[in-house]
């Protein structure tokens, strides 16, 4: 019974595997891919970019990467059995009808045919029964093999990261440890399917250092120095990841103010102080914060490098040179006041002194779980080399066959007409 | 109005001037005074060409690729080296300097059009992997520019049978390609670094694999429909639109639509509003 149910399906194998395996068909899918994506070129320029990376995964996509994956597949499979042959050391071609002809001087022996054939590029050069045979890009068969093939690495490390990739985002201050606790924590995103818990990289942030072009909001230098557990210090940059295991990858992302409040009553006695992470920065954004033991809000706005122009408080530069505060305190609905302060200054509401005796950088950080990229960065190698190892054409072979009795000998050439070496004649009707 | 930002002006008028004498000269066989004198010019061009990217190498402090005007600067150069060593291993220098002149001084006028402020490299392209994708890109457009030389030459040569710029198209299509593929991966391992994600579907990234797509293509039906000659030489034109496209027309989308517009004044734009996103 179940050879009569599988008979139609091996019936139709043969032709199923020549329709999955034919270039036309890569060719089709190919064209496919290239549409898509010139459409959603076109989509780049009307809608933001979440709408198009959320039209770049719609089915269709899916069903043509898996169509070129399964046509690259059986492509593959199906060669499998020429790339065995061909790298092996031996003549593959020299049946079939050569491409090119190079005629040579009828005194030619076969030790110095040999000669010439290495002069055109043909190595391993060997004496068969017919004269002098040799070979060249012999391994580039193989390129096509590891180029093609690479695709599948590429396609699965893009499954892992889409169903495994998570990261957090954290903000840590100069001189403050990482320790995972919920405040240091802004925002998490996790996989969808797959979550390999993974115990957090641990790491005191030493200094961050920004340097800016000019007056200008751009960022020349942004690094921070981290030490880990280990005694270790590394430096991380908004472009310099550090790679904390496997897969993942730590690495500085943004950037901000956190200011010491220092609260103390009218004998001076601090009666509450602590550094708070703000969103600061740029200069002239505002936040607030509450102090724990009071009711009160207040609203933070710092001028890292502040002057007065016609009476006007204005900020010269994004350098915390000689940064001030400026903060408006409010109870409930009612506003107590506000000023300027500088480092040290303090401004006095209900019997209480607000003071900021310090100002330091946090610094936030990117902690990405992604185990697709190391297979992905794998994928790439592999794709590459197998590029360069094409990259001088296909595998040519060549065979030296000496004239009869005081007749030019012929070397015959067989491989891609476009890397056949100069001087050579092509045959007519040849492949 | 600097030296350099002088030069960069007058390379536009003498460097198509130049070029179409040295197409002329080709056309007009009778003018065969006009070959020798018109590539001697362009080779002339081709160095006016590097001191202007010398010059704004040394000025900007780092490699001419911040912005629609080095970015045009620097392929502009590419393709005359590529050109240039290419035809120096032919022998036919005039004709191919002389296409390669008229690309690059189009490439400048378009580059011209943009601003030529000099800005020092923000953190975002401070990298050594900024600069090996930038190289690889330059000479990957360079070596795909002589393939669309090749094809045009050999669409005009009527009849004439001419193996060797066969040859040469379909090398500088299989070179091309690998750099362009060297391009892309460069360009993505460094979107990861920057983003931590290796693809965004920015429409640098779209329209790169939609050129990458179809030069693929192109080297199947070469390698397994057999397309070779005058029909290669067409689609060879053809595509050659896609990769100008790709490379050149990303400045005209929304600056908010892709990272990879760096020309500033375009830039600060979006930097000013999204500053807590991702320091620039």
């Amino acid at each position: 019974m179940w050879a009569r149910l599988l008979y139609p399906i091996r019936r139709r194998t043969p032709k199923l595997g020549r329709l999955l395996g034919s270039w036309k068909l890569s060719i089709v899918l190919m064209v496919v891919v290239a549409f898509y994506y010139g459409l959603l070129a076109v989509w780049a320029a009307l809608s933001p970019p979440d709408v198009v990376r959320r039209i770049a995964s719609l089915i269709p996509f899916w069903l043509v990467y898996a169509a070129l994956l399964i046509n690259t597949g059986v492509c593959l499979w199906r060669r499998l059995p020429a790339l065995q042959r061909e790298l092996r050391m031996e003549p593959t071609a020299i049946k079939t009808p050569p491409a090119a002809r190079i005629p040579t001087a009828a005194d030619l022996d076969p030790a110095h045919a040999g000669d010439t054939l290495r002069e055109l590029g043909f190595k391993n050069t060997d004496e068969v029964e017919d004269g002098v045979w040799g070979v060249r890009q012999r391994w580039a068969p193989l390129g096509t093999f590891l180029f093609h093939g690479a695709f599948f690495l590429v396609m699965a490390a893009v499954a892992l990261t889409l169903l495994a990739r998570d990261e957090d985002r954290v903000w840590v201050a100069v001189g403050e440890e990482y320790s995972a606790s919920p405040d240091q924590i802004l925002g998490r995103a996790r996989p969808g399917a797959i979550w390999i818990q993974q115990p957090p990289p641990r790491f005191v942030v030493e200094s961050i250092s920004p340097e800016f072009w000019g007056d200008l909001l751009l960022f020349t230098r942004l690094e921070a120095s981290l030490m880990f557990p280990d005694g270790r210090r590394e430096v991380t940059r908004i472009n310099r990841p550090l790679w904390k295991g496997w897969w993942t990858f730590l690495r500085l992302s943004g950037f901000g103010y956190a200011p010491r409040y220092e609260l103390t009553d009218r004998q001076g006695s601090v009666i509450e102080s602590s550094f708070v992470k703000m969103r600061v920065f740029p200069p002239g954004q505002r936040d607030f914060f509450s102090p724990e033991a009071f009711p009160h809000h207040i609203e933070v706005e710092v001028l890292p490098d502040p002057d007065l122009e016609d009476g006007e408080l204005v900020n010269r530069s994004f350098s915390l040179t000689s940064p001030a505060v400026k903060v408006l305190v409010s109870r409930g609905r009612l506003v107590l006041g506000g000023d300027v302060l500088g480092l040290g200054e303090s401004f006095e509401f209900e019997g209480l002194r607000l003071s900021f005796p310090e100002i330091r950088y946090w610094g936030e950080f990117a902690i990405v779980r992604d185990p697709g990229a190391p297979v992905l960065f794998v994928g790439f190698a592999i794709a590459f080399v197998g590029l360069l190892l094409k990259i001088g054409g296909g595998r040519s072979e060549a065979l030296w066959v000496p004239g009869a009795e005081g007749q030019t000998g012929t070397i015959h050439l067989w491989g891609p007409s476009a890397h056949l070496p100069d001087g050579s004649e092509p045959v007519e009707g040849a492949p | 109005m600097t030296f350099e930002t002088t030069l960069y002006h007058w390379l536009v008028p003498s460097g198509l001037v130049i070029g179409h004498a040295g197409v002329a000269a080709r056309v007009f066989r009778q003018a065969r005074w006009l070959e020798p004198l018109a590539n001697s010019l362009a080779l002339a061009w081709g160095a006016c060409l590097a001191l202007t990217w010398v010059l704004r190498y040394r000025v900007a402090g780092h490699l001419p690729i911040f912005g629609t005007y080095e970015s045009a600067l620097s392929l502009a150069l590419a393709i005359m080296v590529v050109s240039v060593i290419w035809e120096s291993r032919g022998g036919r220098r005039v004709v191919f300097t002389s296409l390669a002149t008229l690309v690059a001084a189009a490439l400048l006028a378009q580059g011209r059009r943009f601003d030529p402020t000099p800005y020092a490299l923000t953190i975002s392209e401070r990298s050594w992997v900024v600069d090996v994708h930038a190289i690889v890109a330059w000479f990957a457009f360079g070596v795909l520019a002589v393939n669309n030389f090749a094809a045009l030459r050999l669409l005009l040569s009527h009849g004439e049978k001419s193996p060797v710029l066969r040859r040469w198209m379909v090398v500088s299509l299989q070179v091309g390609f690998v750099l362009h593929t060297g391009m892309l991966i460069s360009g993505s391992i460094y979107k990861f670094m920057l983003f931590g994600t290796a693809w965004s579907f920015d429409p640098i990234e779209t329209l790169a694999i939609v050129a990458w797509l179809a030069y693929g293509t192109l080297l199947h039906l070469h390698l397994f429909a057999g397309w070779d000659g005058r029909l290669l030489a067409k689609w060879c034109l053809g595509v050659f639109v896609l990769l100008i496209v790709s490379y050149r027309c990303i400045v005209y989308f929304p600056p908010r639509s892709s990272y990879h517009i760096l020309d500033m004044d375009r830039r600060l734009h979006v930097t000013s509003d999204a500053t807590e996103e991702s320091p620039q």
